[in-house]
């Protein structure tokens, strides 16, 4: 008989599958129950466009039989619907089996537990009426000058609900809540636009939306907006740069968080490989990976049911260890790190970063600037975003509002920034460390890879590197 | 339950519950994707799944929920969420009404029934061939790194309160092949990326052995001096270019909400007369071909540029109402998100320069692969991209091949006054299609 299913008969009926699965003889599975909701309000020039609400919920089933794995998903979830698709992964497993390498699991231990990210008052429950009054005032208050073109502002959430099984006998809940607000603003001055962005976001409920004065947030954002419609494109070429926790954390995830990662470097697509143990940064650089990190996304347990605790990976600016899969781990003789996860049922876990961030210096920002003779103050707030090339070693990200340094002075606001080098140069070329520190994630956005998309955190210090490839005109 | 009928269903249930309109986007898909590298498939899935969009208006207030699927109680969930988003919403003045009719064009090609009957023995001998292939090219030199095959089909209906509903079906297959070569300290990549909807179309021994030769060719790339250079973006490089710098400034919406830098160039000249640009949904086989929109409005050829002047922007049914006209057939809707104006295929008409044409005068950089075009900025016009693979050439024979440098320009200073010769093959990436072209003063920063 088909049951739907609530959350109370999820473990039930995904232990049954696991047995299921034992019994027709596979070495392995392992199953994911994943719930997401996702709430989105957004308002354009005053008028609310979109409230909508998305609902995904499904089942993926993992199965490794004689060194293949085979997976399948499915959001049916009676029996005789999860038994075809249990049927559907072996026939994966054995279908691949002559177009693949042995696939194992590294050994971990088996966790039973049942998580839940800290918020006070569940966004969910929150009057719809309140949330889109607070919405349409912010973006009201944007509306600073006739310069203003265009005025976009978002207020989203995410509860993301997942039950892991395994047959070695894991069973893992955890439930984690996401709040954020965004702001987009397009000034034009004469036939110059511009268009600045900037979002906050934090594991929490409701209580961080009201912790902030969005209006306050909405209007700086369009005062730089107008602010870079006046502002130049910078030179192009070789510079020093001082770039803000935002840049260096897009920096860092671009540039060095995905040529850590494990299967790339196991496919041959990594400049880090071969490196472990090797000098691969500045010796004042210290790079971790870390599930639980105040401002930064919660990952408690990966999608494989293993503990993400911290990861070091540059200590002292030597190569210390990948972010690792179970598979990975087994393949390359390291650790399982606790990466591994997917972006919802219907994916299978690959590797990915969880918060990835500089540890602090011990300069302030002021030491920064103050010794670089000609360069830039970079800032990653407003970026667009960053892409890697792991195999090349190239890296390109767009900045967001920037300044020219001239004799330790900040100078001249520009625009249009773009910054590009080699993975194993720039981090080589880290001069100095500062000891302020912010980490942030977003409810709006995060990381792709392999067509899907994991909430990450980043940041870290503010740092000056030298000899910087900076795109402008 | 056929996905007509569920349609036609949450149409009747949206109505009893209070809406005054409502429509239906409703998706079913079916999907092999497979990751590879050398040593074989290291990921397969098989997904299947049902999700459906819906969206009601009451008073000019909008409510849009989606829901995956299990069983008709999804569904009326769903419904009765949305009424409730909807009443506690604020009223759009500007909203007049969905279509009054839903319709589908004829069109040749929309989907490849081989794709449906797959099974994962013919996804493993795909993969099978692309390995072997980049091995044999390369005589075992190259290997192949992280890759990925994606084959799937999918089912779009749409109902809404005015008509009955209307179905079509799509197929869609990506190959990402990447080939990496290592020799002594030097390391080089190849990458082959097909977006089609037939599978006639795909040739996958072909697709490894361009990859392993890129892989071998781009082993000495290194960056070029800092200046201003001529360049050639190749076809694919220009179809990413006209994605991100064209495709959102042609929209409707950008237009009538003032994001657009095009706002007021209608019937003006904004480019370089060598360059024409079309939508072309009746395209036989093309990927972004389809019957009708995501709103039911029957899908037509719209001019967007001709000859260098803005001649139309693209539109859905509100952007349409809004500047009392038609919808052109462009919006395109996620289950969970409205419809918005995007290009369905977005084609720059070829011109007639050979390649060998293109490079005959002094220090030309032919660009092949790029990464973050898509960072460019559309509202300002300041394109960036930083360059994988090209060769730089000087009166046509090849000087050095060119990696890590950031190509900077005016996008549409570029296409206006620098838009020199426009080649004469076209290759497309997903529903952009372009040739090649030659253009002058853009900046390189190198080393």
């Amino acid at each position: 008989m088909s049951r739907s299913l609530g959350e109370p008969e999820v473990v039930d009926v995904l232990e049954r599958i696991i047995d299921a699965g034992m019994k027709k003889g596979v070495d392995f599975i392992d199953i994911r129950y994943n719930l997401k909701e996702y709430e989105l309000y957004y308002v354009e020039n005053s008028v609310l466009k979109e409230s909508t609400y998305r609902r995904t919920k499904g089942i993926g089933i993992r199965v490794l039989l004689g060194g293949s794995m085979g997976f399948t998903s499915t959001n049916k979830s009676s029996l005789e619907d999860l038994e075809k698709a249990l049927d559907k992964a072996i026939s994966i497993a054995r279908a691949v089996n002559k177009v693949t390498s042995k696939i194992d699991l590294s050994k971990v231990p088996v966790v039973v537990d049942n998580v839940k990210s800290p918020y006070r008052e569940d966004p969910f429950t929150i009057d719809k009426e309140t949330k889109i009054e607070l919405l349409m005032d912010a973006n009201k208050q944007s509306l600073v000058s006739t310069e203003v073109k265009n005025r976009i502002s978002r207020l989203a959430f995410e509860r993301d609900y997942r039950v892991y099984l395994s047959s070695e006998g894991a069973k893992i809940v955890s439930e984690v809540v996401l709040s954020g607000f965004s702001h987009l603003s397009v000034a034009r001055i004469g036939e110059t636009m511009e268009s600045h962005y900037d979002s906050k976001s934090k594991v929490a409920g409701y209580e961080f939306i009201e912790s902030i004065d969005w209006n306050t947030f909405t209007r700086e954002v369009s005062e730089t907006a107008i602010k870079l419609a006046k502002a130049r494109t910078p030179p192009s070429g070789r510079f020093t740069i001082v770039a803000d926790p935002p840049l260096v954390g897009l920096l860092l995830h671009e540039a060095f968080g995905h040529a850590s990662e494990a299967d790339l470097v196991e496919a041959d697509n990594s400049v880090l490989k071969n490196l472990l143990g090797k000098k691969v940064a500045n010796e004042r650089v210290n790079i971790v990976d870390e599930g639980v990190v105040e401002n930064g996304y919660h990952v408690y347990y990966d999608d494989e049911g293993v503990k993400k605790g911290r990861t070091i990976i540059v200590e002292n600016g030597v190569l210390k260890s990948y972010l690792h899969s179970r598979s990975t781990a087994k393949n390359m003789g390291g650790e399982p790190t606790g990466n591994s996860r997917a972006m919802d049922y219907s994916h299978i876990p690959i590797v990915r970063q969880t918060n990835l961030y500089m540890l602090p210096g011990d300069e302030s920002l002021e030491e920064l600037i103050r010794e670089t003779k000609k360069g830039f103050f970079v800032s990653g707030r407003g970026s667009m975003g960053g892409e890697v090339h792991p195999g090349m070693g190239t890296f390109t990200f767009s900045a967001g509002p920037s300044y020219v340094i001239e004799n330790g002075e900040i100078k001249e606001l520009v625009r249009g920034v773009a910054l590009s080098g080699l993975i194993l140069e720039i981090l080589n070329n880290v001069e100095g460390i500062s000891k302020e520190f912010e980490i942030e994630t977003s409810v709006f956005g995060g990381c792709g890879k392999h067509g899907q998309l994991a909430r990450v955190g980043d940041g870290g210090p503010y740092i000056r590197v030298k000899n910087v490839n900076i795109g402008g005109r | 339950m056929d996905d007509l009928e569920l349609a036609g269903l949450t149409i009747k249930k949206a109505t009893e519950l209070g809406a005054q309109e409502s429509d239906v986007f409703l998706v079913t898909t079916s999907k092999h994707s497979v990751e590879f590298a050398d040593k074989g498939i290291t990921s397969y899935r098989f997904s299947s799944e049902k999700i459906i969009g819906i969206r009601v208006i009451i008073d000019k207030r909008i409510g849009i929920t989606s829901t995956n699927v299990e069983s008709i109680r999804d569904v009326e969930k769903a419904v009765k969420e949305a009424i409730a988003i909807a009443r506690a919403s604020e009223p759009d003045a500007r909203w007049v009404s969905l279509p009054s009719s839903l319709e589908p064009t004829p069109i040749e090609g929309a989907h490849d029934k081989r794709i449906q009957g797959l099974q994962p023995r013919d996804i493993t001998d795909y993969v099978s061939t692309m390995i072997d292939a980049v091995h044999e090219e390369s005589s075992g030199r190259a290997k192949v790194s992280t890759s990925k095959l994606e084959m799937g089909v999918a089912r779009y209906t749409i109902a809404n309160s005015y008509d009955s509903p209307i179905s079509r079906l799509s197929s869609h297959i990506l190959v990402n092949l990447e080939a990496v070569m290592e020799e002594a300290d030097k390391r080089s990549t190849g990458s082959v990326v097909i977006t089609k909807k037939r599978l006639d179309e795909v040739k996958f021994e072909e697709a490894g052995h361009e990859a392993a030769s890129k892989a071998i060719k781009f082993v000495d790339a290194k960056p070029v001096e800092t200046g201003v250079y001529n360049i050639v973006l190749t076809e694919k490089v220009f179809a990413e270019a006209i994605e991100t710098m064209i495709s959102g400034p042609i929209s409707a919406e950008w237009v009538i909400e003032g994001r657009s830098p095009l706002a007021d160039k209608l019937g003006k000249s904004i480019a370089s007369n060598k360059l024409t640009i079309i939508d072309d949904p009746l395209m036989p086989w093309g990927y972004g071909s389809r019957e009708f929109d995501d709103e039911g409005i029957p899908t037509r050829r719209i001019e967007v540029i001709k000859e260098g002047v803005l001649r139309s922007f693209i539109y859905d049914t509100y952007t349409a109402r809004i500047h009392g006209r038609e919808s052109t057939g462009n919006a395109h809707r996620t289950p969970s998100s409205r419809p918005r104006p995007r290009p369905n295929n977005l084609v720059c008409e070829p011109g007639d320069a050979s390649l060998e044409e293109m490079i005959e005068e002094p220090r030309i950089l032919v660009v092949y692969d790029t990464v973050g075009l898509w960072l460019s900025n559309p509202v300002s016009g300041q394109f960036n991209a930083t360059v994988t693979h090209g060769i730089l050439y000087d009166k046509g024979k090849e000087v050095e091949r060119v990696k890590g440098v950031v190509l900077s320009a005016d996008f549409w200073k570029m296409l206006r006054e620098n838009l020199l010769l426009v080649g004469k093959n076209v290759d497309n990436l997903a529903n952009y299609y372009a040739p090649a072209i030659l253009v002058s003063n853009v900046h390189v920063s190198g080393k």
